[in-house]
């Protein structure tokens, strides 16, 4: 019934093609409103996740230290671990450390690290005695190709002779894309027996890494609660000899800002809406004065002013829904031309991701969308009443005298 | 016959004039009345009161023993769609439709189903065959005469079998050959529709076949 109605009411309003047109335009504006908002959103998502992602490959969920230095893994420390449903861990030992290659030098983070830890953090390591595997950005900044040989300066501390660092060659077996730039221009990986021959450490390691249960293997990255949740348990179990750091620590005050600037900038954007739901309303106002005569008739033969209201609110909601769609369109194409235009490509000196991949959940979606629906909804409410306000036979003799 | 309209001491303003004051009058099922008066005197207020499209000041319009004004706009839309027939002097057709479509409309305002508009298509295509416009159907309102306009017009108002037939001025557009036989075929249509039939005019000529005649003056019944 209502559908038969509505039906009707389109065929009047879009009989030609000016109101075609407009409505046209009122689509398109309201749908890249909501696009800019939405891509504006999946930036800020992308670079929490690209950040995340980028920090979990290098860390895997959690870091465990000891508050003594360096600690043996030992069975019980092992039983403790598998106690807490912890399956994928390993050991490792990192340490500051100097690159040299062709007379340059540059200070880098050696991690000395076994099989474990490629499940751990899902970067396949495969390395030999003498391998070294080396982030991009140091290859890239030093020039470095795979099969080059560089040299790593290991302090001594007061080891032999005092502050003479220990010199060892290594051939580049592997070049590690981490995905953020802090990353790859810092860490180098070396076998862990080796860096435990260097620098006389037997079998003591000084880091943990692992993922919380239940992870393994698990893209989703955004549930940060499930560790945050799963650390107080671990300070509980292991007291105070050791200590627990989730692997967006070090960038946490990065991330939260990402997200408070998410919440403001998305508030601010909501202008752009309201200036395109202005669209609407003009497009509302011209329809009302261009078929007054047609509208005035329907209610004379019987439509009620709450039909009419429904009617409107019914074309309001086509619109919203056609923009919402239509902006899922433009969101994919800013997503292409971010991937593949060089103009949107960051500068990996000033952010710490070269590109940053739009990423954008339902939330966001349900969000952008019901946010738009309900200041377009306050609006033409209010439109609506203005509209109902001259009386039916004023209308009539108005239109048809 | 039953009575089926009672007006009881109706007032209605516009700003600051009186268009009617304490207009009290009844009318019976199936008969036919014209209301006559001359421009101003509140003849056509009262029609629009009789078909719900105004609301009277004071006063109760009772219809079938419901009182319009206790009617919410939702009933009296319904009212108006489902009760009353209008015929305008304007004929009110849409420029946008064509003939049938524009016959259809009250059908699908109403939101009949498919086969109550089915039903309602039958009548009027067999309206239009008696009325002689079955030529016009598919032609666009500006494309006909205004006599075929007229006739369209007096369709769509019977398409929904009213059982109040009100007609503003239905002849003020036309000659006056036309205009006998527009009054003769309202007349003969609200017989065969078995509705009360309203006629608001100015025309004397059309008034003496009448002879239910309410004469208006100023806002107040002269004679019932």
């Amino acid at each position: 019934m209502k559908l038969q109605r509505f039906r009707l009411f389109l065929t009047l309003f879009f009989d030609n093609p000016t109101t075609l047109k407009f409505a046209l335009g009122v689509l398109v504006g309201m749908a890249f409103s909501i696009a800019v908002i939405l891509s504006t959103m999946g930036i800020m998502d992308g670079f929490d996740r690209a950040l995340k992602l980028g920090l979990k490959r290098s860390v895997g969920d959690v870091a465990m230290h000891s508050r003594h230095g360096f600690f043996n893994l030992n069975d019980e420390l092992k039983t403790k671990l598998e106690q807490n449903n912890i399956q994928t861990y390993s050991a490792l030992v990192q340490s500051e450390s100097f690159l040299i290659y062709n007379e340059d030098s540059r200070g880098v983070l050696v991690k000395g690290i076994d099989q474990s830890y490629s499940q751990v953090v899902g970067i396949p390591f495969s390395l030999t005695t003498g391998q070294v595997a080396i982030g991009s950005e140091i290859a890239k900044i030093n020039q470095i190709k795979k099969g080059d040989e560089i040299v790593l300066a290991f302090g001594k501390g007061n080891m032999g002779l005092k502050s003479m660092p220990s010199l060892e060659r290594f051939r580049v077996a592997a070049i590690i894309n981490h995905g953020i730039y802090q990353k790859d221009s810092r860490l180098v990986y070396i076998r862990l027996d080796e860096i435990q021959r260097i620098l006389e450490l037997k079998k003591k390691v000084n880091m943990i890494s692992f993922n919380v249960p239940d992870r393994l293997g698990n893209p989703d990255i955004a549930n940060l609660e499930k560790i945050e949740s799963f650390l107080p348990l671990l300070n509980r179990q292991f007291g105070n000899d050791y200590f627990f750091k989730p692997y967006w620590r070090e960038f946490a005050p990065l991330i939260e800002a990402v997200r408070a600037e998410k919440v403001m900038i998305s508030v601010i954007l909501q202008m752009v809406v309201v200036i395109s739901i202005f669209n609407i309303l003009a497009f509302i106002i011209f329809i009302n004065e261009k078929k007054s005569k047609e509208l005035f008739l329907f209610k004379a033969l019987g439509l009620s002013k709450k039909a009419m209201s429904d009617l409107w609110l019914n074309l309001v909601f086509l619109i919203w829904g056609l923009s919402c769609l239509l902006s899922l369109g433009f969101v994919q194409l800013f997503k292409l031309a971010l991937l593949k235009l060089s103009l949107f490509e960051l500068p990996s000196e000033i952010y710490y991701m070269p590109r940053i991949e739009l990423y954008l959940s339902w939330k966001d979606y349900l969000f952008v969308f019901s946010l738009a629906l309900v200041w377009i909804m306050i609006i033409t409410f209010y439109l609506l009443r203005r509209l109902k306000q001259k009386s039916l036979l004023e209308g009539l003799r108005q239109e048809f005298a | 016959m039953s009575e089926i309209i009672k007006i009881e001491n109706v007032k209605k303003f516009y700003k600051q004039s009186r268009a009617l004051n304490g207009v009290t009058l009844s009318m019976n099922e199936g008969d036919e009345y014209l209301i006559r008066g001359a421009s101003g005197s509140g003849k056509s207020t009262l029609l629009y009161l009789l078909g719900g499209l105004d609301r009277p000041d004071e006063g109760k319009v009772i219809v079938n023993q419901k009182n319009l004004v206790d009617l919410s706009d939702e009933e009296l839309a319904i009212y108006r769609n489902r009760y009353i027939g209008f015929v305008f002097q304007f004929h009110f057709l849409l420029p946008s439709m064509n003939c049938l479509d524009n016959l259809l409309l009250p059908a699908r305002l109403a939101g009949l189903s498919k086969n109550e508009t089915a039903e309602v298509k039958e009548r009027v295509l067999a309206l239009a065959d008696t009325l002689g416009v079955n030529h016009c159907l598919a032609k666009f309102p500006y494309e006909l005469s205004g006599g075929e306009q007229q006739r369209i017009n007096i369709i769509r108002a019977l398409s929904l079998r009213p059982k109040l037939l009100l007609c503003d001025e239905p002849t003020g557009n036309l000659d006056s050959e036309n205009s006998q036989k527009v009054i003769q075929l309202l007349r003969s249509l609200a017989r065969e529709f078995k509705a009360t039939l309203v006629i608001v005019t100015h025309d004397p000529q059309i008034a003496q076949s009448f002879s239910n005649q309410i004469l208006m003056k100023d806002g107040m019944l002269v004679s019932a």
